[in-house]
């Protein structure tokens, strides 16, 4: 297992404010929505540094996952936490980490449901490689290469990202 | 094998068969040393040894070890002749009884057409001697068609055959006209058989009222339909004098009731199917269309007071209640299903069973399917109806001879089977093959 | 009981609903906090959620009801599923064709998901029995037995206002002999821990062992309210009645009617239910039917929720049972 301490984590954070803040200036309407679980508070972090005045939401993507057929329905938290209007609104889709790019598509997928928004940047802390969408990180704070058979975790409480064997 | 033969000689069999001093059947013990007896058309059966009687010149049967017993006799039956096939027919019920070890089987009158003309019992009579096993007792419809509406031909039917008379699971609503029957019934010393049930409380539903019809919301039997029509029948048999057997009780109160009546010097009888005395409400939990039965299963303390009702004499006999219902008639929800249990298969098992699981001693057992049935229909035991069981065979799934499909509820740790039946002094083998030869 | 009961797979997990029978508390509050989730989907501008995509619900009704049909098939299409309604009550089976047979036939529907009402007790069950395999089914009610997804929206409106059932006094009011909602109502909250459960009506509509379905027979009305936190007012069945039940709708109001002036006898911040249709001036005044305390009308919107949670909990376990 290696561990990417809190001095790491917030400094890929801090690469990130700066294109964030970049396209926030360039759309004075933009929310932040989270992923739930890990990108919730990853939303909450770039929020407070980018744009704490911004609207933020939380999605959970339980009822658009592709897996229904083959392991039911997952376990939800409650229902998505979006209190304000998407339509024509630029939003910042936010997730702790982007790997197959299944998540995206379900998030993109329930947004879309929500209302139409103008535009989407998808921002994730950690990009890794094997994607099997067409999906990529706008802004990332970190990429790298982990075998199939790691994950990747980001803890929030200790503001620590952590790479293990399944 | 041989032909009917006034004496004969049953060798290797454990002896269940001679009286005891008080009339009652001798302590029978499985475990016993086999004997030899004597089976005489004209005399009670005796131990060979010491009756001086030279056995040489006489036919024997070797008995296999297995326990003799008094062929049993039959209160109440359904054979389903004239009817419907599917369901079963007097030679496939007849042989049924007989691998039961009953040499006599009273038929249910709701046949269809119902057992109210000298043409239908002819037919039953005729069919039932074809089948050349059990012998049948035809039990007379009380009213013609079974309808509660006039009075069938009684005595007639009783001159054709007919045992006794009886109105099968049909309540009868019109207590002026069953005053009226009992009445004409006991002009003719025409036995009774008839069931404690009213006509509107009693029909209504499919389940006993008790915690589980509640939970599942099914149409309620009250104890008081049983007991009501009971006492009605108690009444009417202070007025009219009239002898009657209680057919199939189900509840604590009416054994209580029974008992009373009994008590009073009345000439009434009763006796409860084999079923009622092993299940109980929590069988059909859960919505089990096999226990749908036309006499409710009830509570467990019915069911205890049942089973010594039976120990005691209070009861008097038991009996099949014999239903058997073609594979479809169970396909369908609960209130719907048509109600019976296919006994006749699983009884001499259950019978068997009854002194571990219900404290019947067997002896008590034993008479309540043949000295006491007997009486009660005012006839005889006949000396040479002789039944040979192997009490500890395990029950074979694939040995059915009853037409039902609705047999299989029993506990198949239960064991017994009659292997063999002498009937009128002619040896029928029931072993080794599902047929009898 | 010898038979399994058809609706737990071996893990305890629901492969059809049928009643509340073997329901544990985690299970039902899983149901609950999914339907919670599943709730908002309504207020969107997109009304659905794509879970239950490419399946087909087919409603089986035997028995007339236009609301829960409807009901259940709204929660279909807010799934993304495809529906189809089978009215049986005019149809061969009403002729005489056996339930088993019509199963046969409607097999050719293949169908993800029965949803079933019927008219005799048990028959849901049946359907599970005898059904292919791969169907789900659902129970809309069947005969005098059960109703379990109105049980779930009952509760399930009951928690938005009074989170914790142990706290909670709940008094049901009338037919209670011939209502399947009663019984699954009376099961749901048993199983949540509901403190106390009074039964109130005439004795004919009251079993006389309600204690079997967790309820507590109070014969006065007026004694039951007091301290109450939840008055469930049960529809008179008339047409399930035989016999002298009730002597007339007048006498039944009279003394078992839910006035204003009763109302006030129990608690403050109680709250009245019905699963309607609600018989004004029967079980219910008209004016505390539309009152303040009144939640009749988010027990529609509840049963919403309920049967979307349900139909995809059923069918995702199922789903994920095939895979493995």
């Amino acid at each position: 297992m290696s561990v990417h301490d809190r001095t790491t984590v917030d400094g890929w954070l801090a690469a990130m404010v700066g294109p964030l803040t970049d396209f926030v200036v360039e759309h004075p309407d933009t929310a932040f929505i989270g992923i739930r679980r890990g990108g919730v508070d990853v939303a909450r972090l770039l929020h407070r540094r980018v744009a704490p005045d911004a609207p933020l939401g939380e999605l959970d993507i339980a009822f658009y996952r592709d897996d229904f057929g083959t392991v039911g329905l997952h376990p939800t938290v409650g229902p998505s936490l979006i209190d304000f209007d998407l339509h024509d609104r630029a939003l910042i889709l936010v997730d702790d980490v982007l790997g197959t790019g299944r998540t995206v598509r379900a998030a993109l997928n329930e947004l879309f449901d929500f209302g139409r928004p103008a535009r989407v940047l998808l921002a994730v802390l950690v990009e890794r490689e094997g994607h099997e969408l067409p999906i990529r990180a706008d802004v990332a704070g970190h990429r790298l290469a982990v075998p199939a058979d790691h994950y990747i975790d980001f803890d929030a409480a200790a503001h620590e990202v952590r790479i293990a064997l399944r | 094998m041989s032909a009917t033969a006034q004496r004969l000689i049953l060798r290797n069999v454990i002896d269940g068969l001679t009286t005891g001093p008080d009339g009652g059947q001798a302590s029978i013990d499985p475990a016993g040393a086999p004997v030899e007896l004597l089976i005489d058309r004209d005399a009670p059966p005796r131990q060979l040894a010491g009756s001086g009687i030279d056995p040489t010149d006489l036919p024997s049967i070797d008995g296999g070890g297995g326990l003799a017993l008094p062929g049993f006799t039959d209160l109440y039956a359904r054979l389903r002749e004239p009817g419907p096939s599917r369901r079963g027919t007097l030679a496939t019920e007849c042989r049924a009884a007989l691998a039961a070890g009953f040499t006599r089987v009273c038929a249910a009158p709701d046949t269809e057409p119902a057992i109210d003309s000298t043409a239908t019992v002819e037919l039953v009579l005729r069919h039932a001697a074809a089948a050349q096993a059990a012998r049948v007792l035809p039990i007379a419809a009380l009213t013609v068609g079974l309808r509660g509406e006039a009075l069938a031909e009684l005595a007639t039917l009783q001159r054709a055959g007919c045992i006794a008379a009886g109105h099968a699971d049909v309540a009868l609503g019109d207590t002026r006209l069953l005053h009226d029957a009992m009445a004409y019934a006991a002009s003719f010393d025409i036995p009774l058989i008839l069931r404690a049930q009213d006509a509107r409380l009693g029909t209504q539903g499919c389940a006993h009222a008790g915690p589980v019809a509640t939970r599942l919301g099914l149409r309620a039997i009250p104890i008081a339909a049983e007991t009501i029509a009971l006492a009605r029948l108690i009444e009417l048999m202070h007025e009219t004098g009239a002898r009657v057997h209680v057919s199939r009780l189900s509840s604590a109160r009416a054994v209580a009731q029974l008992a009373e009546a009994r008590a009073a010097g009345l000439p009434i009888t009763a006796d409860v199917g084999i079923a009622h005395l092993y299940f109980t409400e929590h069988d059909l939990d859960g919505f089990d269309a096999r226990f749908a039965s036309a006499v409710p299963f009830r509570a467990a303390s019915d069911r205890q007071a049942l089973r010594r009702g039976v120990a005691h004499g209070t009861i008097d006999a038991i009996c099949s209640d014999h239903a058997p219902l073609d594979a479809d008639a169970l396909l369908a929800p609960f209130p719907q299903v048509e109600p019976g249990l296919a006994t006749l298969d699983a009884f001499l098992p259950m019978l068997l069973g009854l002194p571990a699981v219900a404290e019947v001693p067997l002896e008590r057992a034993v008479q309540a399917v043949t000295t006491t049935p007997a009486r009660v229909l005012g006839i005889g035991v006949p000396n040479d109806d002789v039944v040979l069981v192997a009490p500890d065979r395990a029950m074979d799934p694939d040995r059915r001879f009853s037409a039902g499909a609705n047999g299989a509820v029993a506990d198949p740790a239960l064991t017994g089977a009659v292997t063999g039946v002498l009937i009128g002094g002619e040896w029928i083998s029931l072993d080794n093959d599902c047929a009898p030869r | 009981m010898s038979l399994p009961h058809p609706q737990l797979d071996r893990d305890g997990r629901l492969q059809h609903f049928l009643d509340m029978d073997g329901l544990s508390r985690e299970t039902l509050t899983e149901i609950l906090d999914t339907a919670e989730t599943l709730a908002p989907v309504g207020e969107r501008r997109v009304r659905t959620v794509p879970l239950l995509r490419g399946r087909t619900v087919a409603n089986l009704f035997f028995e007339n009801s236009t609301r829960t049909r409807t009901a259940f098939e709204l929660a279909a299409k807010r799934l993304s599923a495809d529906v189809l309604n089978i009215d049986l009550v005019s149809s061969s089976t009403a002729k005489g064709e056996s339930l088993l047979d019509t199963l046969r036939v409607l097999e050719a529907l293949q169908a993800d998901m029965f949803v079933v009402r019927h008219p005799q007790s048990g028959a849901a069950r049946f359907i599970a029995r005898h059904a292919a395999p791969s169907v789900a089914v659902i129970n809309g009610g069947d005969g005098q037995h059960a109703h379990p997804t109105q049980g779930l929206l009952d509760v399930f409106t009951i928690r938005r206002h009074k989170p914790d059932f142990t706290q909670l006094v709940v008094v049901l009011i009338g037919d209670i002999v011939h209502s399947r909602v009663a019984r699954s109502d009376l099961a749901a909250l048993s199983i949540l821990g509901a403190a106390e459960i009074r039964v109130v009506g005439p004795r004919t509509l009251v079993p006389a062992d309600v204690t079997a379905l967790g309820g507590r027979f109070m014969p006065n009305l007026d004694e039951a309210l007091v301290g109450a936190d939840v008055i469930m007012g049960l529809r008179l069945q008339r047409e399930r009645m035989q016999g002298a039940a009730v002597p007339s709708s007048g006498e039944f109001f009279r003394h078992y009617g839910l006035t204003r002036e009763r109302l006030s006898l129990a608690k403050p911040d109680a709250i009245v239910m019905h699963p309607g249709p609600t018989n004004r001036g029967v079980e219910i005044a008209g004016d505390v039917a539309d009152g303040p305390q009144s939640v009749i009308l988010e027990q529609v919107t509840a049963g919403l929720a309920v049967r979307m949670a349900v139909m995809s909990m059923v069918l995702g376990n199922r789903a994920a049972s095939n895979a493995a």
